[in-house]
């Protein structure tokens, strides 16, 4: 988190991490897409190769607080391949929360237990503790064939602390949900960690509704965001 | 009172705010529509408007312009004189909101809210306009078609009309200085990382061409090694069996060629690292029986075992013996093992080798996203040998890393890749490479393989 007193800015970095092609960016097209334009930014997709994410995709949204404070939610994505993973260390560095978008097909498991291994040791390597820094996990691509049932989705829930959130991201299903979650379990976290409602004077509600009243929910399922191939 | 705004540009902004920020502010609003408020009070030949002159009119717009006159009934456009009104003053308080702007902007659409005649002043009004009509019938229509307000209603619809445009300019103001200063600090982020990017696409480029120069390179060097090693190797081996050569010479020229083989295995495990760093390694798995395998490997260090005076144990606790692997690269990690555990085991110790199957739960094998156990086929190679430190358990995968430094590890021999190429071909192949290790009592590798 960062605060800057002279124009009272509060900016929060959320980073969504996950296997390649697992739907980052699309979230964060979604996002960009379902929020109207006064409560958001421009959304930068930085130069790609092969229509990957090479550096990071950003898209800010932010609104003003009634106690006067702006504040900016920075939504950042990482590049999934193996090979950028200095990249991925970089992005993470003073992440307020992450999203992990995991595939929810069968024999992709493995993609995202090395990306979930991966986060794990980039936030030791970063100084940021897995246990305390809020983490949602999304599984995406619910609409495809041979992939994960609920029940299991379920199983997998009761084996972690983390929330978990089920998405097709293309549509703009499940999208608004995960980020939402994540947003109030941060809230929670920089009260705890920064006493953030005692300090800057925003209750979770003011926190979330300020979002939520720039999101266009007619759009949920709407969205047809061509994905990556 | 209520009409619809759908928005506004033009109005006499510029007492409120100065003209460069107006313009700012219109061009950031984009595709606005323009209010065009006409109030005309017919009896007293005297009107409000907006006004249409030349220099703020775009010659596109000049249709728009035209129509809205003729909505208005003849007559805001001022070059059409010979209508006979002439330009006064606005109503007091709504004279600075009509003052024009020195700036070309579009015009899309307009709300009109006049003219209007005022019922005290109807017949003068009827006068002024049988003016433009003959017929009676038309002058009544054209009576009844005017909005008909009182001139103390049309003072309040003024009002009314500037507190709203007021209040939506401040608003639009309002916001466009927030955006302005949202953009413009974005602006300065976009610019500086879009610099940083360029420069990372720099250095990614430069890091790629010199990561493939680096690989040409072992590649060509390994190979411009191994040719003249191969000659060493061949003539020192000819040298050997040479019949009339003195048994000291003999000797120097098995010395050369055992430390010609020492060098050439150097020499293909630093290019097998090299295509493990790469992540070109390939493997051809292939249904194979493990328990024969591993026996195999072991026969083959019959003699070694032999000069150590090594117990060794074999102990294959698999039902089925076939599962599918890479031969090549599961006989060069399980050789690769075997021959550290008899490097580091002193005379008389032992070396145990297990073959069986094990189910690893979700969380026993940091499966976060798994619900079931997985097979493996695991082969766990156990000596009684010096061990390792602890704090330096973790350093054995290093290239170039060797643990033991109480004991002359030249004497040993290696370059400490061994571990290293054996956790990269068990990884290549979807398994692991683990150890657990006390100094003093010895070491345990298990190296795991999906069954």
């Amino acid at each position: 988190m960062q605060f800057n007193i002279v124009q009272k800015e509060v900016t929060l970095k959320i980073v969504y991490y996950g296997p390649a092609l697992s739907g980052k960016t699309t979230n964060l097209q979604a996002i960009h897409q379902m929020i109207k334009p006064e409560g958001r930014g421009r959304l930068m997709t930085l130069d790609t190769r092969d229509d990957r994410t090479l550096f990071f995709d950003l898209l800010p949204v932010f609104f003003n607080t009634s106690s006067g404070i702006k504040v900016k939610l920075k939504l950042f994505t990482v590049p999934g391949q193996v090979i950028h993973n200095s990249t991925r260390k970089l992005v993470l560095a003073g992440a307020d929360a992450v999203a992990f978008v995991a595939d929810s097909q069968i024999h992709l498991n493995d993609a995202n237990n090395e990306s979930w291994n991966n986060l794990m040791e980039n936030m030791k390597a970063n100084g940021l503790n897995p246990n305390e820094i809020p983490i949602v996990i999304q599984f995406n691509k619910r609409d495809l064939p041979n992939i994960k049932s609920d029940a299991e989705i379920d199983m997998i829930a009761k084996k972690g602390k983390e929330p978990i959130f089920k998405a097709v991201a293309i549509r703009g299903f499940g999208v608004i949900e995960t980020l939402f979650g994540l947003l109030s379990l941060t809230h929670r976290y920089l009260c705890d960690r920064h006493n953030f409602e005692a300090k800057f004077k925003i209750s979770q509600t003011e926190f979330l509704e300020n979002i939520y009243k720039h999101i266009d929910l007619t759009l949920v399922g709407k969205l047809d965001i061509k994905p990556k191939v | 009172m209520s009409f619809d705004i759908y928005s506004i540009s033009e109005i006499g902004l510029n007492k409120l705010i100065d003209k460069d920020t107006l313009k700012e502010l219109f061009a950031s609003l984009g595709n606005i529509v323009r209010i065009e408020i006409s109030i005309l009070d017919l009896s007293k030949k005297k009107y409000s408007e907006v006004r249409l002159t030349g220099h703020n009119i775009c010659r596109a717009n000049e249709d728009a312009v035209r129509d809205i006159c003729e909505r208005t009934k003849k007559g805001v456009l001022e070059n059409l004189p010979s209508v006979g009104m002439k330009r006064i003053d606005c109503e007091v308080g709504f004279s600075y909101l009509l003052s024009p702007l020195d700036y070309e902007t579009e015009v899309v659409g307009y709300v009109i809210l006049g003219p209007y005649i005022s019922p005290e002043n109807r017949t003068k009004a009827e006068e002024f306009i049988r003016k433009f009509h003959k017929d009676e019938g038309d002058i009544e229509n054209c009576v009844n078609w005017y909005r008909h307000l009182s001139n103390v209603e049309a003072a309040q619809l003024m009002k009314d009309i500037k507190q709203l445009l007021t209040a939506f300019l401040y608003s639009s103001y309002k916001m466009y200085l927030t955006s302005k200063m949202h953009l413009e600090s974005e602006r300065e982020n976009y610019a500086e990382i879009e610099i940083l990017n360029n420069r990372l696409n720099e250095m990614l480029n430069e890091v790629e061409s010199v990561s493939k120069y680096k690989t040409a390179f072992i590649k060509t060097i390994t190979h411009e090694l191994r040719t003249p090693l191969t000659s060493i190797i061949g003539f020192s081996e000819m040298l050997m069996k040479e019949c009339y050569l003195n048994p000291e010479l003999k000797s120097y020229a098995s010395t050369i060629n055992q430390k010609g083989i020492e060098l050439l295995k150097i020499i293909n495990d630093i290019l097998v690292l090299s295509s493990i760093e790469s992540g070109t390694i390939v493997v051809k798995k292939e249904r194979r029986n493990i328990v024969e395998d591993v026996r195999d490997i072991i026969n083959s260090f019959y003699h070694e075992f032999e000069k150590k005076a090594l117990r060794i144990s074999y102990t294959p606790f698999v039902d089925n013996s076939f599962y599918e692997y890479d031969e090549e690269k599961f006989k060069a990690i399980v050789s690769r093992i075997i021959d550290n555990s008899i490097k580091f085991t002193s005379d008389g110790g032992s070396v145990a080798v297990f073959v069986s199957e094990k189910f690893i739960s979700p969380e026993m094998s940091g499966d976060r996203f798994g619900t079931t156990p997985k097979r493996f086929v695991s082969v766990t190679i156990e000596d009684t040998g010096c061990g390792i430190d602890e704090d330096k358990i973790h350093m054995v995968f290093e290239p170039f890393y060797q643990a033991v430094s109480n004991m002359d590890t030249r004497e040993k021999g290696g370059m400490g890749l061994g571990l290293k190429i054996a956790k990269g071909f068990a990884e290549a192949m979807g398994g692991e490479l683990k150890i657990e290790s006390r100094v003093g009592m010895g070491t345990k590798v298990t190296l795991l393989l999906p069954a």
